[in-house]
């Protein structure tokens, strides 16, 4: 049986780290020199494999060797596979792409695969490679997922129109040219498309739907977690139906309501719907760390000559501002994300929100760069109001208060 | 100094009744200290008293006024958590003076009155740090001193010192009784620990199912338990309870009564004599003896009675596996009823 893991194991490892290479140099190739390179991906995972297990053979070889092995392996089994070439694409473009492919397999996988011999494979080492490989896929496959689509936003957003007909997966920049080049389409969106209204009206509905929903969530948080009334098990449970119904349904009744009540082309509309859709979450993430707050702080805040709601302001929120910061982050990003309801709603131009404007700008006459610019002023403040008040998100701030 | 007054009080949780019904009178400056085994409702009287709980049925009184509808904040107590519960979010001196704070006393003043309960307790250097930088009887002295800042009506402790070491927590013990003669203020601590209720306590309240068994100076409880439950739970090591049928005519005569159905003996009142020794009560063989240096305690394995505890001072050592005879000290026996109902001690 472990020798059967072992095989597998070696398999798997020299498959799994030749397939991601293979996807992430030939991304990166095509997208540094413009040069559309079709990855061999299922050629290069079965070379891969075969060079996984001739690493993990039983001969005894040192690292180098085992690396000159696996290389060799790799670069004859892809090329017997993928039809007499490494990658298909010139040779004389792709000598670099090469080498660094069969190099950076070869050494992935002997460095995963460690001292995983299959004469000698015990449980923990197969274990071992089996941890080894899973981080290293998952980290791969993250900055895949998340970096990737960043990094084409960004760079697209700075080019220029001809430059980016002339080589759409040329993602280099030309960084001799003057900022105000370089930046004109963020210029352009904020001169001629009214960005700066959007992120205006953006950032007041996004900052009323905070106080709004954490003026309500709070004290019904805290009825929920701390008090005892009639129904209040029921109440804790239902909380979060109201995400059984899909957004979808609610909207069309929605708009005929609003548009009778005058609320539809208005940002305090939203601001009815946006805290209803926040509220439920708010209030249950709420709800599970005031419970986990010691109760004694709060019966030593009324023995010291405090009401409830003096427990309440002086000892449960200060002690909550973690959790405090991460609802109201949360809900920050929701709010400023939301497209559906503002989409449906919002008619004026001067009203628009940042999503509801980016729509705005998918149409025929206005060039990609600028949708990727629109994007990137979607996208940024969020992700600096998250770095800003990460250090408000750290656990712990109870402790020493009792005896853990 | 403040009497406190429990009339009829009942605490039912739902359809469970957890204290049918208390009446209990704790006189101005007196400690009392509420014991009994886990789940008697000795905490939950103390949080009816400091207004946690609501009280169900009856009254509690302060200096003869009903608080029983005041909220915690309104009763004028001060109580020591046995977790400490001191705001983390504060430092030493403001958890000692948020209770003046919010009784809004100027800060000067508030500043005078910790900066002395600080030196009582010597935690003047340690007024800036915050609760979690510091050590566990570091954190009880704070919240002692919390508690003392605030000039209360009286006091609770809630096992305050369960929490402590065994070193550290004779020496709190110490210190709250010393605060007791210094302040000289109401006090009602709850424990589990009968040491800490007899060393402490003026008067102490002996519970069981929420009811009090015995309430009393900690020398009325030990030398005249008032039932089989008071006798076994105050004393270590415990009080011996032998059943009167299988008693030797000897020992049996000790007892007046007639309808006894127990017989109790402190380990401490029986002496060791010969086997066959005229004035033995009754005779056994040495199962064990356990050393502690100032007193031995040695097992007896009597016929018919089970094992019985003995202490002896240390001197006197017997050896394992002998054949004793015990002497039951007349003027200490006690005798129960089937009921567990103590028996008027002998003349």
């Amino acid at each position: 049986m472990q020798l059967v893991g072992a095989v597998a194991m070696a398999l798997a490892a020299g498959a799994g780290w030749a397939f991601i290479w293979t996807l992430a140099l030939c991304l990166l190739y095509s997208m540094s020199f413009g040069e559309a390179v079709p990855p061999p991906l299922g050629p290069a995972a079965l070379a891969g494999a075969a060079a996984g297990l001739a690493c993990a053979w039983r001969w005894r070889l040192d690292r180098n060797r085992r690396w000159a092995l696996a290389a060799g392996v790799f670069a004859i089994a892809l090329l017997a596979l993928n039809g007499g070439v490494l990658i298909d694409a010139p040779w004389q473009h792709t000598p670099l792409l090469r080498v660094a492919l069969v190099a950076l397999t070869a050494v992935a996988t002997v460095k995963s695969l460690g001292r995983l011999r299959l004469d000698r494979a015990t449980r923990y080492q197969t274990e071992k490679v089996l941890v080894a490989c899973a981080k290293g896929w998952g980290l791969a496959v993250l900055t895949l997922l998340v970096a990737l689509p960043f990094y084409v936003m960004v760079m697209t957003s700075l080019k220029s129109q001809q430059a980016l007909l002339a080589a759409p997966l040329d993602y280099s920049i030309d960084l001799k040219q003057p900022p105000a080049e370089l930046f004109s389409s963020y210029i352009e969106l904020f001169a001629v498309y009214h960005f700066g209204s959007f992120m205006w009206n953006s950032l007041l509905v996004s900052l009323a739907t905070v106080i709004l929903t954490l003026s309500l969530a709070i004290p019904g948080a805290y009825a929920v977690a701390r008090l005892r009334f009639r129904g209040q098990k029921a109440l804790t449970q239902s909380i979060l139906l109201i995400y059984m119904i899909p957004a979808i349904v609610l909207v069309i009744p929605l708009y005929a309501v609003f548009s009778q009540l005058g609320l539809r082309n208005s940002l305090y509309g939203l601001l009815i719907v946006y805290p209803a859709t926040t509220i439920p979450v708010a209030l249950y993430m709420l709800q599970g760390y005031f419970r986990g707050l010691p109760v004694e702080l709060e019966e030593a805040g009324m023995l010291d000559g405090l009401g409830r709601l003096g427990v309440i302001g002086k000892i449960t929120l200060p002690l909550s501002l973690p959790a405090l910061a991460a609802v109201g982050l949360y809900i920050f990003m929701i709010a400023w994300n939301e497209f559906l309801f503002a989409f449906m709603f919002l008619d004026d131009i001067e009203i628009f929100t940042l999503s509801r404007g980016m729509v705005s700008l998918n149409s025929s006459e206005v060039p990609r760069q600028h949708l990727m610019a629109a994007a990137v002023i979607a996208t940024v403040p969020v992700l600096l109001l998250f770095l800003a008040c990460e250090r408000f998100l750290v656990a712990g701030l109870t402790a020493g208060g009792v005896k853990g | 100094m403040s009497s406190i007054k429990l009339e009829g009080v009942e605490k039912w949780f739902g359809d469970v009744n957890v204290i049918p019904g208390l009446d209990l009178e704790i006189a101005a400056g007196e400690f009392a200290v509420l014991v009994g085994p886990s789940g008697c409702g000795k905490t939950t009287t103390m949080r009816m008293i400091a207004g946690l709980e609501d009280v169900s049925r009856g009254r509690i009184l302060i200096d003869g006024e009903d608080v029983s509808a005041l909220a915690p904040s309104e009763r004028g107590l001060s109580m020591v958590f046995q977790s400490y519960a001191l705001y983390p979010h504060m430092s030493v001196a403001a958890n000692m003076g948020f209770g003046l704070k919010n009784l809004g006393v100027p800060e000067a003043d508030i500043e005078a009155k910790v900066a002395a309960a600080a030196k009582a307790l010597k935690l003047e250097e340690l007024l800036g740090r915050r609760p979690k930088a510091l050590s566990g009887g570091q954190r009880q002295r704070v919240a002692i001193g919390r508690a003392i800042v605030r000039e209360p009506k009286a006091f609770l402790f809630d096992e305050p010192l369960s929490n402590l070491d065994a070193a550290l927590r004779v020496e709190m013990r110490f210190k709250i009784g010393r605060l007791h003669k210094d302040l000289g203020k109401t006090m009602i601590y709850v424990t589990h620990d009968q040491v800490e209720a007899m060393t402490l306590a003026d008067k102490i309240i002996l519970m069981d199912q929420g009811r009090i068994i015995q309430a009393g100076t900690p020398r009325e409880l030990y030398e005249r338990p008032a039932s089989l439950f008071a006798a076994r739970f105050i004393g270590s090591p415990r009080m011996n309870i032998l059943p009167c049928e299988h008693l030797p005519a000897a020992a049996r005569k000790l007892l007046s009564a007639d309808d006894a159905k127990w017989l109790g003996i402190r380990p401490e009142h029986i002496d060791i004599v010969a086997a066959d020794a005229p004035e033995a009560s009754c005779a056994g063989e040495v199962e064990l003896v356990e050393y502690l240096g100032a007193e031995t305690y040695v097992y007896i394995a009597c016929a018919g009675l089970g094992s019985l505890t003995v202490r002896l001072d240390s001197f006197e050592r017997p050896r394992g596996h002998e054949r004793v005879g015990l002497r039951f000290n007349p003027q200490r026996t006690h005798g129960f009823t089937a009921a567990g109902q103590a028996l008027a001690p002998p003349a």
